[in-house]
């Protein structure tokens, strides 16, 4: 079971805090888990706004049926499943409304190329790496909304096989097969513009 | 023992998500001394993981005053989804579920058993051909309209 | 808890697990998907119409010249994404399908036809679920073979 650094409660034990009424303990959880849950909605879904509000809603969500959880298992699966079909049923939404799932506003936002951290980096490496990461937001957005899924709890959230497949319900091997799929998508789009930058 | 690059290519995998067996390092690393196309791909492998992460990363960036509010918004919608006039009572839930349960149980009475017996039903001819190919026959498609199945014809050279 | 009340309230449950599914479709049934391969027989030798092929015969009829469609076999097999399964064929011929990508509405198929050693047809499909399409041709005894291939 995980366990987060900073005040000292267990999951376990402010889950059974928040069920006993203690909206303060529900606020902890939230705080433990807010930025982890944005980084891996906003890959799905594409737009910070709307990530914003799934993370809202799936907190909310959770507080209603905190009393379906299983003590002895994993809050941040258990939660983390709830909000992928949240954010999963949310991109879909955009998707048939014809909206673009691109965030202009992203366009501005500053990315160091990560090998250069706490070096300068000279502005064609800035613009170079604004540009691969285009493409990579491009065609994670492509992906099948699974294989986005499955990506995203592995390269950002850092999961193991074992805990995506809990968290999505799919066996091993399909969480296997579709983290291939989606990788080499990536790679073969970044393509000759990597040897550039790597 | 010297690895192919099959081989490489699957230690690559492993190793980006931690998984290299022991002993495998080594090989892996002596493969790529020597292999320039498994070591782009083990660059393009890092190179993949770090732009997505540092990317989501600049996206937390700019959502953070969003999510310093994140427990103001929740406490909203939890107060707002407050349900009305309390649940519902034990009496009316298990009357409820025992009528689902009946219903559940009628449904699976009626439904055929087994495929075998059950005819071919299709619910839509929805279908998209990638691509085709024989060795030894034509091969031709007929699209004649989403109102009736897609169908791959072959045509055997000898035999028709 | 009395045994009448624990009884009750495992109806209770079992209808809860039906309303569990979940909206995104990240349960089992979506990692799997149930492939239906039909083997008829199409010649102009009588005017049978098998009775399983009772919903498609019109279309089976307004496509093909043939008056009689005979289904000689059935096999139905459930996989999951990155598997495969053969299926023989009547006449020495076997069709293996690879399930190449699954999800709760879609899944998309590699299929190939061998003929002894030889590649009769190779083709990637993409189907919806409840979905099925035609492979037909392979000359068999006086009439021709016509594969029904569904996805559910």
């Amino acid at each position: 079971m995980k366990k987060m650094k900073g005040k000292g409660d267990s999951d376990d034990d402010l889950i059974r805090a928040a069920q006993n009424g203690k909206q303060e303990a529900f606020a902890e959880l939230v705080e433990r888990y807010k930025t982890r849950a944005f980084k891996v909605v906003v890959g799905i879904v594409g737009r910070r706004d709307e990530a914003l509000d799934v993370v809202q809603e799936s907190f909310v969500k959770a507080y209603y049926k905190l009393g379906e959880f299983r003590f002895g298992s994993n809050f941040y699966t258990w939660f983390y499943r709830l909000m992928v079909n949240q954010a999963i049923d949310r991109w879909r939404k955009i998707n048939r409304s014809g909206e673009v799932p691109l965030d202009e506003a992203f366009l501005t936002e500053y990315a160091l190329p990560a090998d250069f951290e706490g070096h300068p980096a000279t502005p064609e490496e800035i613009l170079m790496s604004r540009e691969l990461q285009e493409i990579i937001r491009k065609e994670i957005a492509a992906l099948p909304e699974h294989h986005r899924a499955v990506i995203l709890l592995r390269e950002v959230e850092g999961m193991t096989y074992e805990e995506i497949s809990k968290t999505l319900g799919c066996s091993i091997g399909t969480i296997m097969s579709r983290l291939h799929y989606a990788r080499e998508k990536l790679k073969n789009a970044l393509g000759v513009s990597l040897e550039k930058l790597t | 023992m010297t690895i192919d690059c099959g081989a490489a290519k699957t230690l690559i995998e492993k190793r980006a998500d931690g998984l290299l067996p022991p002993g495998a390092e080594k090989e892996l690393d002596a493969h790529l001394s020597s292999c320039r196309e498994c070591a782009d791909e083990q660059s393009r492998s890092i190179a993949v993981g770090r732009l997505l992460r540092s990317g989501i990363d600049a996206r937390a960036v700019s959502a953070q005053s969003g999510l310093d509010m994140m427990w103001t918004r929740v406490r909203a919608g939890i107060e707002e989804k407050k349900p009305i006039g309390g649940v519902l009572s034990r009496r009316s839930w298990t009357a409820f579920s025992a009528g689902a349960f009946a219903l559940i149980l009628f449904a699976l009475l009626l439904y055929p058993a087994g495929p075998d017996q059950s005819p071919f039903n299709p619910k839509t001819f929805d279908v998209s051909v990638e691509d085709v190919e024989s060795d030894i026959a034509v091969v031709t498609q007929l699209n004649m309209g989403e109102d009736l199945p897609r169908v791959i014809w072959i045509v055997e050279d000898a035999k028709s | 808890m009395p045994s009448r009340s624990r009884g009750l309230w495992v109806f209770a449950a079992f209808f809860l697990l039906l309303l569990c599914g979940g909206s995104a479709g990240f349960c089992l049934a979506a990692d799997t998907i149930a492939i239906d391969v039909g083997s008829v027989y199409a010649s102009n030798s009588g005017k049978e119409i098998d009775p399983s092929l009772v919903h498609i015969r019109g279309k089976l009829e307004y496509m093909f010249d043939y008056s009689s469609y005979r289904l000689l076999d059935r096999k139905r097999q459930r996989l999951s994404e990155g598997e495969k399964n053969d299926f023989e064929l009547p006449d020495k011929r076997s069709m293996r399908i690879k399930v190449l990508f699954v999800d709760e509405k879609k899944v998309r198929l590699y299929v190939r036809i061998q003929e002894k050693e030889k590649k009769l047809l190779g083709t990637t499909l993409g189907l919806s679920r409840g979905g099925m399409v035609l492979v037909g041709g392979p000359v068999y005894e006086s009439g021709v073979l016509i594969f029904l291939i569904s996805a559910d």
